[in-house]
């Protein structure tokens, strides 16, 4: 298998996540009680822009969500790229950049930080948004870009390489072939 | 097919020696009976390699299905899969529990073989033929012949000529193949210099000439008898001087070599006991640097001519039926030479040495210094762990703790005899066919007996096991530790057959260090 291969690989399982996180996000502010309890009593008399505000709003955290998980694609891709060109001899060398693993999985979170400075409060979505449906929608998207990180790079590295994910030989690898 | 190996003398058992590291290797046939003759029984060369052997037949019976979790599948399917070729052939002891055979005893004399109970006549033949004295007549033959061969050949004759002798009753027990038509390849290899192998070779290749064309053996014309005699190729420091006289001196070697070969000359024209006859010897002496004459204290290293001559006599026992026909005088003889100054793979008078020889070799290396630690470390919590956990399926370490156990024994006799050979082979190794020296304890200090030992473990065995074995033109095998690894944790062809639990381990990692 190819880096290439590896890198759709982690492109599909981070879609699947963009598309799981997007679910729920949308669910989660799908209706009117999505809104700031303010908003609702301003614009009671007025269903269609209180539509047009949830749904803005709702918009902008899934933008928050695809943006974060595509910077998380991207470090994960490069990961993998880098990990590919490795032939290591052992475990230890094989586990030799968990360390790189670890300063990428902190840039995706550092990034996912500010993407929704940028994107949710740039864009005063607090000020639309329940606390409960903004902080329920940060920690999906926390936990996606832990989990889709983990997922991506454990699952689509090459066998000898997976010693430098931690925790992989609790998720099955994709490829059993020859370097 | 039965196949039988004899080693006479030192020299012969050491030659069986190298012969038990090529079998390792998978170089063999499928089955071998094992025999040594010496006078000296407690000689240290003897008591080397009937070790071997009985720890080669321990691993396999470790591993043969005794602990039915754990085992290796030498056989095969038979349907186009084959057998783990390492120590895939089954050795027998050729005396029943014992390889060894002393003919005399430990204390006997000629006078008491043969000397006792003259006429006057007779006596005198014998004063005639044997000088009086510890000389000869007297000379306690339980440290061997001691460089005299016509007193040596004397005694084994005597012992011979019963018919209740181990060698003959084994030995004519198996040439007559069960029963049925059943080839037999024997192969003698001893020394033409020294006491014992000078003596018994010739000696022991006779009778067993005359067993196979006697009239009343019933598997005539399936026997096929091959030998290797080695010429002189190391020399001993001078002895002391109340041993002079009683031990054979390296100034002795070549004239005693003369007189045994022009008697081998006169034996060929006379005496076909020898269907295929090969003749290993060496530009330079290998100097040994001290003298023991006999006895424990007599343990030579390992020296290429042995693993040479030991290629030859799988040369010949790796022989089918052509082995049966007739072949003119002139070809009888076989002699190769190398063509270069320095010993590589090519040398060997054997097809696929560098193939196997360099895998055995290199599988010692990750064993010893790469799945050693893998096989000892516990298994997680949760997870598969290590490939040597998933390989081993559900059965523990310590179920498989006898098989491994004696894994490592052989394993280590094998990467010290390819560390001694390296060692003392000096000049003519220079980037030889394998290179353990990044392995060498550096705190032993050196000596003629005990030249190398190798260390428990090392940081860098990985690195350094890619540069174990090289190609003849001095470049590196290509595949390397990182190939290894990966297919061990990727390549499921590896463990194909029928082993089980660490038997799935041993396979893996022997066929994962194949040259390519």
């Amino acid at each position: 298998m190819t880096g290439l291969m590896r890198v759709f690989w982690s492109l599909l399982i981070h879609m699947g996540f963009i598309l799981t996180a997007t679910v729920l996000v949308y669910f989660l502010g799908g209706s009117e009680n999505a809104l700031l309890e303010a908003v609702r009593t301003q614009y009671a008399d007025d269903p269609a822009t209180l539509e047009e505000i949830r749904s803005a709003a709702v918009w902008k955290i899934i933008d928050w969500i695809v943006l974060s998980l595509a910077v998380s694609w991207i470090l994960s891709s490069i990961w993998l790229l880098l990990a590919e060109s490795q032939r290591p001899r052992s475990y230890q060398e094989g586990g030799s950049r968990r360390g790189l693993w670890v300063i990428f999985l902190v840039i995706s979170l550092a990034a996912m930080t500010f993407i929704g400075w940028v994107v949710i409060w740039g864009n005063h979505v607090q000020g639309d948004l329940a606390s409960a449906v903004l902080t329920a929608s940060m920690l999906i998207l926390g936990v996606s870009v832990l989990l889709v990180y983990w997922v991506a790079t454990a699952v689509s590295v090459k066998t000898v390489m997976r010693p430098s994910v931690p925790l992989s030989n609790l998720l099955p690898g994709i490829s059993k072939e020859k370097a | 097919m039965i196949n039988i190996l004899i080693g006479v003398g030192g020299t012969g058992a050491k030659v069986v020696e190298a012969t038990m590291v090529l079998l390792a290797a998978g170089l063999g046939p499928k089955n071998l009976h094992v025999g040594l003759v010496d006078q000296d029984n407690a000689n240290g060369n003897v008591a080397r390699t009937r070790a071997f052997i009985s720890d080669y037949r321990e691993f396999r019976r470790s591993w043969a299905g005794s602990a039915p979790d754990n085992m290796i599948d030498w056989k095969g399917s038979g349907r186009g899969e084959e057998g783990l070729p390492f120590c895939r052939t089954e050795v027998t002891e050729l005396f029943g529990d014992t390889s060894t055979w002393c003919p005399g005893g430990d204390q006997t004399t000629l006078r008491n073989t043969i000397g006792l109970n003259l006429t006057d006549k007779q006596k005198d033949l014998f004063d005639l033929l044997f000088m009086p004295g510890e000389e000869e007549q007297d000379l306690t033959l339980g440290e061997g012949y001691r460089g005299r061969a016509h007193v040596g050949a004397a005694a084994l004759i005597s012992k011979l000529t019963d018919p209740a002798n181990p060698l003959t009753a084994n030995v004519t027990e198996l040439m007559a193949g069960g029963g049925s038509r059943t080839q037999v390849n024997i192969f003698v290899v001893g020394s033409a210099f020294g006491g014992t192998g000078a003596a018994g070779f010739p000696t022991i290749a006779r009778e067993l000439n005359r067993i196979r064309t006697s009239r009343n053996f019933t598997n005539k014309g399936n026997v096929a008898i091959g030998g290797a005699l080695m010429l002189p190729y190391f020399g001993f420091a001078p002895p002391d001087a109340n041993e002079k006289d009683l031990v054979v001196t390296t100034d002795e070697l070549l004239p005693k070599t003369q007189l045994a070969l022009e008697h081998y000359g006169n034996l060929f024209e006379s005496e076909q006991a020898f269907d295929r006859f090969y003749l290993v010897g060496w530009d330079r002496f290998f100097q040994l640097g001290y003298h023991q004459a006999g006895n424990a204290e007599q343990v030579n290293p390992a020296l290429l001519p042995e693993l040479f001559a030991a290629a030859g006599a799988l040369n010949f026992l790796s022989g089918g039926a052509e082995l049966l026909q007739p072949v003119p005088a002139e070809e009888r003889v076989r002699i190769c030479a190398r063509e270069t100054k320095h010993v590589r793979w090519s040398d060997f008078p054997l097809p696929n040495v560098q193939a196997r020889l360099g895998q055995l070799l290199r599988f010692a290396t990750y064993w010893r210094f790469v799945v050693g630690d893998l096989v000892a470390q516990r298994r997680p919590w949760i997870g598969k762990g290590n490939w040597t956990h998933r390989l081993s399926g559900k059965t523990t370490r310590e179920d498989a703790l006898p098989g491994l156990t004696a894994l490592e024994t052989l394993l280590d006799r094998i990467l010290r005899f390819g560390a001694v050979i390296e060692e003392t082979a000096l000049d003519d190794w220079d980037a030889g066919p394998w290179r353990l020296g990044a392995f060498h304890d550096p705190s032993h200090k050196r000596q003629p007996t005990d030249p190398v030992r190798l260390v428990r473990s090392h940081p860098e065995g990985p690195a350094l096991f890619s540069e174990t074995v090289r190609n003849d033109d001095g470049s590196e095998i290509r595949r390397d530790a990182a190939a290894v690894f990966n297919d061990l944790e990727t390549d499921e062809k590896l463990e194909a057959g029928g082993h089980r639990g660490y038997g799935r381990v041993v396979a893996a990692a022997f066929n994962a260090t194949r040259l390519s």
